[in-house]
């Protein structure tokens, strides 16, 4: 039995899907599981938590997947922004 | 995708595809992500086996479940082929280690050799046909 369980935001997933094995079998689950949350058609960036579950039997050919939201969020910190600062000559100078 | 949708779809390997394409015309993303369920099944596209696929997809609270897997069930009237067994490097070794455990090397004690080499010796003495013998002088040591 092959399995992939993880969580992950929209953002990580890509990321997270690919440490997930390599082996033949682990490979097509981990398409499966690609195509499975394409399905659910988020934006890209959207920052909530999904669990994932997958699960391929074989040789039972039995492939079992569930994506469901864990009602966690990732928050992102802001990009860096620099503060500008204002210079102000010294009178003594 | 809508609200709620949820669909269980049987359907015998070789048109299995089809009916996906059919009954999840309007989804093509869900239609999708079963196709490929259905190929990590590693299933003969071509076999008679029966499979059924569960579908479910709640976009509200945005959860997906699908499923699918062999019911056991061949076509009516055809026999159905067990698509060859490939095993990989992993169960490869998995195996190879459960043979070593179950199957340790034999090796008799000096003793056990001597008591087959003397019975041996004394089978010979019963003038055993020539196959039995050419056997025991080979357990013998002869």
């Amino acid at each position: 039995v092959k399995r992939l369980d993880f969580t992950s935001d929209a953002r990580s997933f890509g990321a997270s899907l690919k440490r997930a094995p390599s082996s033949p079998g682990g490979e097509l689950l981990r398409n499966a599981v690609d195509a499975a949350f394409a399905a659910l058609e988020l934006e890209h960036d959207d920052e909530r938590q999904f669990r994932f579950e997958a699960s391929l039997d074989y040789p039972e050919d039995a492939v079992s997947i569930v994506i469901r939201p864990t009602g966690r969020t990732v928050r992102r910190k802001p990009p860096f922004e620099a503060t500008p600062v204002l210079l102000i000559p010294r009178r003594d100078a | 995708v809508t609200q709620l949708f949820t669909t269980t779809i049987v359907a015998h390997a070789r048109v299995m595809v089809d009916e996906l394409n059919r009954e999840l015309v309007e989804h093509v993303a869900l239609r999708n992500a079963a196709a490929e369920c259905f190929r990590a099944c590693l299933a003969d596209p071509g076999s008679n086996a029966e499979f059924m696929a569960r579908v479910a997809c709640d976009s509200e609270r945005e959860t997906l479940l699908v499923e699918i897997g062999p019911t056991g069930v061949a076509a009516p009237g055809e026999v159905q082929v067990p698509p060859p067994l490939v095993l990989t490097a992993e169960q490869e070794a998995e195996l190879q280690q459960r043979w070593d455990q179950d199957h340790p090397p034999v090796r008799l004690s000096e003793s056990q050799l001597e008591e087959l080499a003397a019975r041996a010796a004394e089978l010979r003495a019963q003038d055993a046909p020539a196959e039995k013998r050419g056997l025991l002088s080979r357990i013998g040591g002869a």
